[in-house]
């Protein structure tokens, strides 16, 4: 029933007055918590959200229709303007001195409970709430479950709309789907006790000591056997089995969330950034051997620093052994993906002259690899096609320079003659190759021939393949710029661990997206990201060009996304964060 | 079948009480020379008479020139991309958007007659420049059209013509330019094709153009069709056309096309239309409109005697119902149904009529329709269903019945037909949106449907 949703949703604006200082939120909860969430000042939430500039940007692009219907939107705005009405306060100022005391939600399996916990200034909070009452009665008579009222202990109320029960006990409002959670948590209201109640979670107090709840905006802890119990991990490992990219990009992550005994998450917000960080218990003890690819032998293996050369649109960097990840993957993956596996593993042999290639190629980079993707320059006098590809490098560090150096350079230039030998085939453009030697590097490169003049510029032009040896240093460019940037840029990177922070973190893996860079790479394709929105939608181009400029003009309200897994000898934290663009709008 | 008397035939239809000018002849004139309109404008053409739709439809209805300039972006675009199945997209995307519906259903006819297939050509710069081509020239002069396409890239790749050594010469482009071009067989000899041939010599495709290999042709003198001399290829292919059995084949094709899939028409028929051909000295449009205005094509020997190409199917009723979607999707669904455009199965193009329809291609049809009707990328008029048919002023399942057998059917639903259609919807739980669209699609499954 949306009646009872509405109530659920609405209970975040009502709240009474503060509770006692002793009887904190952890001590109201049962020891069988499993799960909670808190959010320190929902009201600053909601101003940070109602004066943002990407949701105001959202709302005057008319996005804003899509996410809420007529229906919905018409009892919202009736409940906003009675809760106006009764507390003279604009709506979201009433909600704000409501919620001043925090907002607390958990579950707990033992009751199958869910429980809401509210707490703010009194006056206002019993305006809001009797405004929300008048609101709910009416719907709830119309839906045949009127309001229902009972007194419980000590004078307190105890309200009923079909399973939901609340009530108000010296500034703090209870709202919950169990008769037995309920009770409890007014009896410690009433009553505190000495019996243990979730305070004395072993598991929770670990978590709060590497993320303490009171320095974010919202704050949730969860007993990671109740997903566990409920195979909630088991989807993911599923997915895993069957996607090479993913197990390799989070295969440790996942294996450490489901040996964890907790998974906490913690979540800023305000108009620089949104940031995600879900933390979990590490150990190395958890680490099988098809897994240890991913944090290396003594869980300690740290990412290379990022590639940033110019107009870096995304740079990742990650610990991985590539050696063993290959050479284990019948533990890793499902059949389906070992086949494609076999198969490949043959090609790429005889490729690289009958070298085992997950023993000798792989095996002899280093562990950890750097991938850059930036916007594609040309040349004055390079063709440049209709449509621009990003060019992108893979960096990696080679164990044994010498021997490997010519082997790469002979398999690289026997690679450039056999696509000159398919482009020929099929009346596709040849690559000329260039050799450029300096002391320090040995650079090879190659340039797609100029079409005849009238030919059309095929999108081949985006790409110059280009290898570069530098010491130890392998760079793999789908562009000769590229190559040479990250040739020059060599000792400018910025070391990837963090110091100074209050634990000892290593970062495993990171990502960042830049969105200028994003911005200016679509807008380059535009006319194509035009013509491509014509035909999915039959719209004419000017509805095209609304939705592509709207798709821009999004991504330029944001500044960056970051993403980092990091850990320290006992936790580890997959960090998300969207980084909005300073003093927009 | 009864002998149709050519004089009457091609005789300029005039309305009467028993073959009137009304909403069913108006959809019959404008699904055969496009692929439909919607109710509004079917009224307006019943209003205006029937020789000023015709003319309208002849000659009025030329692409405006940012219309014309928007399409040349966007297959520039696609073609930047090289993504050959959008190119197919951007041509339904023509069909759908374009005012000139005859130039493009002509376009369409040709794409079939000269049939090229990108699956083999595999080169999207190509395959639009011969698109390009047979729009240029649909509804112009087909003799320069069959110059220019013999010496398109994408055509002689298509043909292995692409080399053609006058020690060796290539039989194979000169045996289609006869066969299925021009003459039809039975119109020339194997030592036309032989003595063709060498006409072609020194034609080769290098670097996606034409190049004409002086040191590759044979300069001597041939022999074929009644005429010999040291020929170069454009004569051959201009002598090839004035032979009496061109005309004859080429109205064969346009009748089978924009009039009746079967019978065949008897030569009788066709000779006044072939004559107007060569009387107009192979220009097109005059004689589409000597068919457009006929008793033949207004008569029960046209009306509902061809089978809809799934092209027709769907394009029909995105157009009859402002119907927006995810074009990518139908373009692919075409293909499975074995009508894609640029992708014709074979030299022969498409052979249409009954070959349409068969077990496995009426589900296919069927199940095409339900997807395009009930998918969530679609809407009619940006709107739902039953709001776009409420805008037209029909509320009722009864009204939507009607509405959508004078759109969509050649014959006219019966009414004990609308009412079993009828009393189906009404099972459908749920919005009354469903309802309609349920009746939608059981219309369009049926054999009337099928119609064109």
């Amino acid at each position: 029933m949306f009646c009872a949703r509405l109530l659920a949703v609405y209970c975040l604006i009502i709240a009474p007055s503060a509770i006692s200082a002793q009887t904190n939120f952890h001590n109201l909860l049962p020891e069988s918590t499993a799960a909670i969430l808190q959010i320190q000042e929902p009201g600053e939430i909601l101003h940070q959200f109602l004066t943002h500039p990407v949701v105001n940007s959202v709302y005057d692009a008319g996005l804003y229709d899509g996410f809420i219907k007529d229906a919905q939107r018409a009892q919202i705005e009736t409940l906003q303007t009675k809760i106006q009405d009764v507390t003279g306060l604009p709506w979201a100022d009433a909600v704000k001195q409501a919620t001043s005391g925090g907002v607390h939600l958990a579950f707990d399996p033992a009751s199958e409970g869910v429980l809401l916990v509210l707490r703010g200034d009194e006056v206002v909070l019993n305006k809001v709430f009797d405004a929300v009452l008048s609101f709910l009665q009416p719907l709830a008579a119309l839906s045949g479950n009127p309001l229902k009222k009972g007194e419980y202990r000590e004078g307190i109320i105890g309200y009923q709309i079909q399973e939901i029960r609340f009530a108000k006990k010296a500034g703090t409002l209870v709202v919950t789907n169990s008769r037995d959670l309920g009770r409890f948590v007014l009896d410690q209201l009433i009553d505190p006790t000495t019996h243990p109640t979730f305070a004395s979670n072993e598991n929770y107090q670990a978590a709060t000591v590497a993320s303490e709840p009171r320095e974010h905006t919202a704050w949730f802890w969860v007993d990671a056997k109740l997903l566990q119990q409920h195979n909630g991990l088991e989807q993911l490992e599923q997915a895993m089995r069957q996607n090479m990219l993913l197990e390799l990009l989070a295969g440790g992550l996942v294996n450490q969330l489901a040996k964890s005994p907790y998974i906490t998450a913690a979540i800023d917000f305000d108009h620089q950034h949104l940031k995600l960080e879900l933390t979990t218990a590490h150990d190395d003890e958890w680490i099988p051997e098809s897994r240890q690819y991913y944090f290396g032998p003594d869980t300690n293996g740290s990412a290379p620093s990022l590639l940033l050369p110019t107009n870096t649109i995304a740079s990742i960097s990650m610990f991985r052994d590539f050696s063993p990840w290959w050479l284990l993957a019948p533990d890793l993956y499902d059949d389906d993906v070992n086949e494609g596996i076999a198969q490949a593993d043959t090609t790429l042999s005889t490729f690289f002259s009958g070298k085992d290639f997950g023993t000798d190629i792989l095996g002899a980079l280093e562990p950890g690899a750097q991938l850059v993707v930036t916007d594609n320059q040309f040349g004055n006098d390079a063709p440049q096609p209709d449509i621009i590809f990003p060019a992108f490098a893979i960096v990696g560090t080679l164990q044994n320079s010498e021997t490997m150096q010519a082997e790469l350079r002979r398999i690289f230039i026997s690679f450039v003659g056999f696509l000159n030998v398919v482009n020929a085939m099929e009346g596709n453009p040849q690559l000329d190759i260039e050799l450029v030697d300096s002391k320090k590097d040995r650079m090879i490169t190659t340039a797609f021939i100029p079409p005849l003049a009238g030919q059309p510029i095929s999108v081949q032009h985006n790409f110059s393949p280009t290898i570069v040896f530098q010491g130890d240093r392998l760079i793999l460019s789908s562009t000769r710029l590229l190559a040479e940037q990250l040739r020059d840029d060599n000792h400018s990177a910025k070391p990837a661990n963090r110091s100074g922070s209050k634990a000892n973190w290593t970062t495993n893996s990171q990502l960042t997206l830049l969105a200028a860079p994003l911005a200016t790479i679509l807008q380059k394709n535009r006319g194509i990201l035009i013509t491509n929105n014509m035909l999915e939608n039959s719209s004419d181009r000017e509805g095209a060009e609304t939705q592509i400029d709207l798709l821009i003009s999004m991504v330029q309200l944001t500044n960056a996304l970051d993403i980092t897994i990091r850990s320290t000898s006992k936790q580890l934290a997959l960090s998300v964060e969207l980084k909005f663009q300073p003093d927009s709008k | 079948m009864n002998h149709i008397d050519p004089a009457w035939a091609w005789s300029t239809f005039q309305p009467t009480n028993r073959r009137p000018w009304n909403l069913t002849q108006a959809a019959h004139l404008y699904r055969r020379t496009g692929f439909g309109v919607r109710r509004g404008e079917l009224q307006r053409a019943v209003a205006g008479g029937v020789q000023r739709c015709v003319k309208q439809v002849l000659h009025d209805n030329q692409e405006p020139q940012s219309f014309h300039d928007e399409m040349t972006r966007m297959t520039r675009s696609i073609v930047a991309s090289g993504n050959l199945q959008s190119l197919a997209t951007a041509w339904l995307y023509r069909m759908l958007k374009t005012s000139d519906q005859l130039h493009e259903k002509t376009t369409l006819f040709w794409h079939g007659h000269f049939a090229t297939s990108a699956a083999k050509v595999e080169d999207a710069f190509m395959m639009q420049q011969q698109n390009d081509l047979l729009r240029k020239h649909a509804i112009g002069d087909f003799g320069e059209m069959v110059q220019e396409i013999s010496q398109n890239p994408a055509m002689l790749l298509y043909l292995d013509s692409a080399n053609n050594r006058k020690t060796h010469p290539n039989e194979n482009f000169a045996r289609e330019l006869m066969e299925l071009f021009c003459l039809g067989e039975g119109n020339y000899t194997e030592q036309d094709i032989r003595e063709l041939a060498r006409c072609f010599t020194g034609w080769e495709v290098r670097n996606r153009a034409y190049r004409f290999n002086k040191y590759q042709h044979d300069f001597g003198k041939k022999s074929f069709l009644g005429t010999q001399g040291a020929l170069t290829g454009q004569q051959a292919v201009a002598h090839v056309i004035s032979t009496p059995a061109a005309s004859l084949f080429i109205a064969r094709k346009l009748v089978k096309y924009y009039v009746m899939d079967e019978p065949a028409a008897a030569d009788e028929l066709l000779a006044p239309l072939a004559q107007r051909l060569r009387k107009d000295q192979f220009q097109i449009r005059g004689t589409l409109e000597m068919i457009f205005r006929s008793n033949l094509f207004y008569s029960e020997h046209a009306v509902a005697r061809k089978i809809k190409s799934p092209v027709e199917l769907v394009v029909g009723i995105m157009r009859g119902l402002s119907i927006k979607t995810d074009l990518t999707q139908v373009a692919q669904r075409l293909l499975e149904l074995g009508h894609g455009v640029y992708f014709p199965p074979n030299v022969k193009g498409w052979d249409g009529g009954r070959t349409w329809i068969n077990s496995s291609t009426l589900l296919g049809r069927s199940n095409l329709m339900h997807e395009l009707i009930h998918s969530e990328n679609t809407t009619f008029d940006n709107k739902s269903l039953q709001a776009h048919l409420q805008n037209n002023r029909i509320h009722s399942l009864a009204q939507a019945a009607t509405y959508f057998s004078d759109l969509f059917c050649a014959v006219p639903l019966a009414d004990n037909t609308k009412d079993q259609l009828i009393a189906s919807a009404q099972k459908e739980t749920g919005h009354t949106d469903q309802q309609f669209k349920s009746l939608l699609h059981q219309i369009v499954s049926l054999p009337q449907f099928q119609l064109g």
